[in-house]
């Protein structure tokens, strides 16, 4: 920056010259900290979307293998869209990257930031279809270690959470309550862990070697630190499918009904589950295969985290007490 | 693995406008007196320079490790400017904020440099960046923690550009320019940070102080409130949400640079 001057959108209150030109650059709240957070993870996958392996017809192929399994209403679609993606891979890729990118901007500038979280819904829908067969939700391939439901559902869900718009006049509990309400933000939380959890006790991620060999398969192509690490935690695993993912189940369900336990419980829950978010990205998912020139997104991992972060409960209201006393002014009579 | 051609040739295009529209304000500062980040603006110019050379090799006029040394005396000097902040502003944070993102990205510019050569330099789809550090030959994944930056910063600086004035705006209040002046003295605790000041956006706090503990304007903020006249003999600077713009710009494209190298 060469020099001073601000130039807001919001009127200006003392009426002097140099304010009027000023207006007032307001600091991020909490929510709009989550929304540049989710601006930068999207600006990460475009980026990731710009290699020179998506602009090759393997990219196309990728996208038709997710159609196996599904429906087919839920494949013929998909099959589609990635033939013709196949056919013309670089003005296809061009596009898609290019529009992950202005979703970033848009979300990250302030004018922009409905529009650009509309749209990314919208982009979400359609990419968890057709780029990523509804995550394999309904084909019982499903391992949230691999990645369950679908990184860019999440965006897409992180987007409704972070809708700059407050339901109601009592502050909410969690930043995610802001634009849906406490109800149904605890609802979507619950929801997305416990079908998490019963995805990890599906008949395929139960047998003896199916996450050892998860793991240990995210290690070809990944530098040597990584692959010596994803080896390690894969011959933890060895032959305890069974057991590992009663223990996984168990946990992510407790992460899901923290949200409607005390303060105190629902914090540990959303600690818990961004612990278990880092624990996923870096062994079940090896950062979303960055390092192998390959990744198209960060895959679950960070968007996990970053959606508990919009869960943690806030000190300004606990939930129960700000309807208490919001009632409590009401029933007051005037001049109170 | 390496990026497509013809967008190492798109991106290359894009840094030395953004490096040419860099020195062009330098010549303006120089030819006008408008104000600017003088060091910045070299320090952006050296990078779209290095940055297109190393997007499309053919254009690079130096060697590649040429980079590296160039960067090691930009990263020096912005250290020596945050120092002198320190220094000047006491215990205003914001104004080290101001350097911290260049020198960073200069030292990514080191990172990229030193790493960037060999025979991997032209990668499989014809790209000049390549793959200094994929595969299982990558280390500690120092590209992808600076990628991450210039994404955030990127980002931060996004959600930031509607708080920069415009150059119309700056016009219309010169009283502005006197900015510098007060929140030196509210660095030297003398006085509350003006209102106008105090709700500017972070990045533009963090030029005034600065711009301020580097030129030494504690005098007209001394105790006393300056006049119209002040303001009025300042130059409206040159266009600082242009500029944002043109580092919004810049970090994408070394992100762009980094990922590649991941």
């Amino acid at each position: 920056m060469s020099d001073i001057a601000t130039a807001g959108r919001t009127p200006v209150r003392d009426g002097s010259p140099a304010a009027a030109a000023c207006g007032s650059w307001s600091a991020p709240d909490a929510r709009r900290v989550l929304q540049l957070c989710l601006a930068a993870v999207w600006l990460l996958d475009a980026i990731l979307q710009y290699q020179s392996w998506m602009f090759t017809r393997a990219f196309g192929r990728m996208l038709a293998a997710t159609a196996a399994g599904n429906p087919g209403v839920i494949a013929r679609p998909i099959t589609w869209s990635a033939g013709i993606i196949e056919h013309h891979p670089v003005p296809a890729n061009a596009v898609f990257a290019t529009i992950q990118l202005a979703l970033a901007l848009g979300i990250a500038c302030r004018p922009t930031v409905k529009i650009a979280l509309a749209a990314s819904v919208a982009w979400a829908v359609a990419v968890w279809w057709l780029g990523e067969g509804l995550g394999e939700v309904l084909n019982s391939a499903a391992s949230p270690v691999s990645g369950a439901p679908g990184a860019v559902i999440i965006y897409g869900l992180l987007a409704v959470l972070l809708w700059p718009a407050d339901r109601g006049g009592s502050p909410a509990p969690f930043v995610a309550a802001g634009a849906v309400g406490a109800r149904v933000a605890r609802v979507l939380w619950l929801v997305l862990w416990a079908s998490l959890a019963y995805f990890s006790l599906m008949a395929a991620n139960r047998a003896p070697q199916t996450l050892h060999d998860m793991i240990s398969g995210m290690a070809s192509g990944e530098p040597r630190w990584l692959a010596s690490l994803d080896h390690g935690a894969a011959s933890l695993v060895a032959h305890q499918g069974l057991a590992a993912s009663v223990v996984l189940a168990v946990a992510l369900a407790l992460i899901g009904v923290s949200g409607y336990l005390p303060t105190p419980a629902a914090r540990a829950g959303v600690v818990a589950a961004i612990v278990l978010a880092a624990l996923i990205w870096v062994f079940g998912e090896a950062f979303g295969t960055i390092f192998t020139g390959s990744g198209t997104d960060p895959n679950s991992g960070p968007v996990l985290a970053l959606l508990a972060l919009a869960y943690w409960p806030s000190r300004v209201a606990v939930p129960g007490r700000a309807e208490a006393v919001t009632s409590a002014r009401q029933a007051l009579p005037e001049g109170h | 693995m390496g990026g497509p051609a013809w967008l190492a040739g798109i991106l290359a295009v894009l840094v030395l406008v953004i490096a040419g529209y860099c020195l062009g304000r330098l010549v303006v500062w120089r030819t006008q007196g408008r104000p600017t980040d003088v060091d910045v603006d070299v320090v952006h110019g050296a990078m779209g320079v290095g940055m297109a050379a190393m997007l499309v090799p053919r254009l690079s006029p130096v060697p590649d490790v040429t980079w590296a040394w160039v960067f090691a005396v930009a990263a020096a000097w912005l250290t020596w400017r945050i120092v002198n902040v320190y220094r000047q502003a006491g215990h205003a944070r914001i104004a080290q904020a101001h350097y911290a993102p260049h020198l960073v990205m200069a030292v990514a510019m080191i990172y990229m440099g030193v790493t960037y050569s060999g025979p991997a330099r032209n990668g499989p789809a014809g790209g000049g960046m390549a793959t200094a550090g994929s595969g299982a030959g990558a280390q500690f994944p120092l590209a992808l923690l600076l990628a991450l930056f210039m994404f955030g910063y990127a980002v931060w600086l996004t959600d930031q550009l509607t708080g920069i004035a415009t150059v119309r705006t700056w016009r219309a209040a010169p009283q502005l320019a006197l900015a510098g002046a007060a929140v030196q003295a509210t660095a030297a605790g003398r006085r509350a940070e003006p209102a106008p000041v105090a709700r500017a956006a972070p990045v533009v706090r963090a030029a005034v102080a600065a711009h301020a503990a580097a030129s030494g304007e504690l005098a007209t903020a001394d105790g006393g409130t300056p006049g119209p006249d002040d303001a009025a003999d300042r130059k409206v600077p040159l266009s600082p949400r242009l500029e944002a713009g043109c580092h919004i710009a810049m970090a994408v494209a070394m992100g762009y640079l980094l990922i590649l190298m991941v």
